[in-house]
């Protein structure tokens, strides 16, 4: 299956599914929740369990 | 007249009036109004295509626009779509479908004075995707999102390609929209112009005749024209106007409820999802092309066509085409001991597939199930089982694989193949051979004797009044 990780966002707490795809490209993730941007480094919690 | 989305809200409202429910209490589609109250009808039991009038657009503003939705939920409904007789919803219809698909009709291109979708036209600084009542679907989706269809043409064939698709609003650009591009042939197309690092022009259809949809949906090879595939849905020419941007080279439908045109820029990639999507999981965020939106136009009395993304709505739109088009490529292959197909709604009518055979000798089963994998990127299960089991009663399905299956011969895992789906299942497929065996002493499905059955009138025997 496709791989993904979850993120939590550091302005909102809110989780965030992400394509594993992009974990080192260093792009800013984009935050449903509040629409804040913030990297995978930035992240408040990361659940990469694979 | 020519068919459109006009024309079937009036046809169900003539023919069908439960089939559709009007809203005219003002709704926010970005706030989750439209999905909630579909989502309490769901939960009601009922799925009507519902016509919210009085939605807001994305500026906050009561929006001159309609949003409908659902329309394809019920399979009856789907009938109706075709002019095709109701109570046939079963196998009837999806062999219906694949009979339209092999009765292409070709366009006709009318000028654009005629063209209802033309009555309102917006280029460069007039285009404003918040101007449309766009639909945040589910908890957590990346934003407002368009459901429907895009077509893309191909190069070198001048075939016109049409899928589903997302589209999401760009919260930094009104005037660009974050799509997803996961049909095998849009993403050749795809390939070709980024290879060539040239903008790939792409038009969304947000709004037709529910049989344009269908016949999108069929599993028409990469180089037929879908335009003409949907004329022999429609039943007529599918009747088609030069866009604004490019022209006679790109021809969209005249009938369209709205039309947005664009370019995908060669290798341009914006973050877009999380959407709840057709498994009923979310899709992970991640980075998607974009469309730069060179127009947009449609209709005065445009309505915005939405998909219920994950629900039934979303299963039978892709399930019929699909069943009709295994059913008649298993035929080809297997002749009539193929008797019927269905991609139950367990599966979102697209992860699996029951087939049921007449079987003549050992091993037909796996031959067609292995078939039948094949025959859509979407499948990830195929369950043959033997003719006196019906494919549309899920609970026969399962019983008959759990009393013919002997796991060690009978399951077949296929490894590798790649699909868009994030099920646990991932990159493998699964054959499961549940015929009979004809090989192996075993006992058979018990049954009441059919000279008994024909013999009993059920009213004869039953309290007056009671059924």
């Amino acid at each position: 299956m496709q791989r993904v990780f979850w993120t939590t966002c550091p302005q909102c707490d809110h989780k965030l599914m992400v394509d594993y795809g992009i974990r080192h490209s260093g792009v800013q993730l984009e935050c449903p929740g509040c629409r804040g941007k913030y990297t995978v480094e930035q992240a408040k919690t990361l659940d990469e369990r694979w | 007249m020519a068919k459109d989305l006009h024309s079937f809200i009036k046809q169900l409202e003539t023919e069908h009036p439960d089939d559709l429910v009007r809203i005219s209490k003002p709704v926010n589609p970005a706030d989750y109004d439209v999905t909630a109250i579909m989502e309490h009808l769901y939960a009601r039991g009922r799925k009507p295509a519902v016509l919210f009038e009085n939605p807001t657009d994305l500026h906050g503003n009561p929006s001159s626009i309609p949003v409908l939705i659902n329309v394809f939920a019920e399979r009856q409904r789907c009938a109706t779509a075709l002019d095709f007789p109701r109570d046939q919803w079963q196998l009837p219809l999806s062999q219906e479908f694949s009979r339209r698909e092999t009765q292409a009709v070709d366009p006709v291109t009318i000028p654009a004075s005629e063209a209802p979708v033309k009555e309102v036209v917006q280029v460069g600084d007039a285009i404003d995707t918040r101007d449309l009542p766009m639909v945040i679907h589910s908890e957590g989706d990346y934003g407002p999102c368009l459901t429907m269809t895009l077509a893309i043409k191909d190069p070198e064939s001048g075939a016109y390609n049409a899928a589903f698709i997302k589209a999401f609003y760009d919260f930094e650009d009104p005037q660009r929209l974050r799509i997803t591009i996961h049909s095998p042939d849009t993403e050749r197309a795809l390939e070709y112009y980024e290879s060539r690092n040239l903008p790939m022009p792409i038009v969304a259809i947000m709004g037709h005749h529910p049989a344009f949809y269908l016949g999108t949906m069929g599993l028409t090879p990469y180089d037929s024209n879908d335009y003409r595939t949907i004329g022999g849905f429609l039943g007529e020419p599918l009747r088609l106007v030069p866009s604004e941007t490019w022209g006679d080279d790109f021809l969209v439908p005249a009938d369209a409820e709205i039309i947005i045109e664009g370019v995908v820029p060669p290798g341009v990639r914006m973050i877009a999802d999380p959407f709840g999507d057709i498994t009923r999981q979310y899709q992970a965020q991640t980075l998607r092309p974009v469309m730069e939106v060179t127009a947009i136009t449609r209709r005065r009395d445009a309505i915005l066509q939405d998909m219920f993304a994950g629900h039934h709505d979303h299963f039978t739109a892709g399930q019929i085409p699909k069943e009709g088009t295994l059913f008649n490529t298993l035929r080809k292959k297997f002749g009539d001991i193929v008797t019927a197909v269905h991609l139950p709604y367990s599966g979102c009518g697209r992860l699996a597939c029951y087939v049921s055979i007449k079987k003549t000798k050992e091993g037909q089963g796996k031959a067609v199930a292995l078939a039948a994998i094949q025959e859509s990127w979407t499948f990830q299960v195929a369950v043959v089982v033997d003719d006196n089991i019906d494919v549309f009663n899920e609970q026969d399905v399962i019983w008959a694989t759990l009393v013919n299956v002997d796991p060690s011969r009978d399951v077949d895992m296929i490894q590798n193949i790649p699909t868009v789906f994030t099920t646990a299942m991932g990159y493998r497929k699964v054959l499961i051979d549940a015929t009979r065996p004809l090989d192996k002493a075993i006992p058979e499905m018990n049954r009441v004797p059919q000279a008994a059955m024909d013999r009993i009138d059920l009213d004869d025997y039953l309290p007056k009044g009671s059924n």
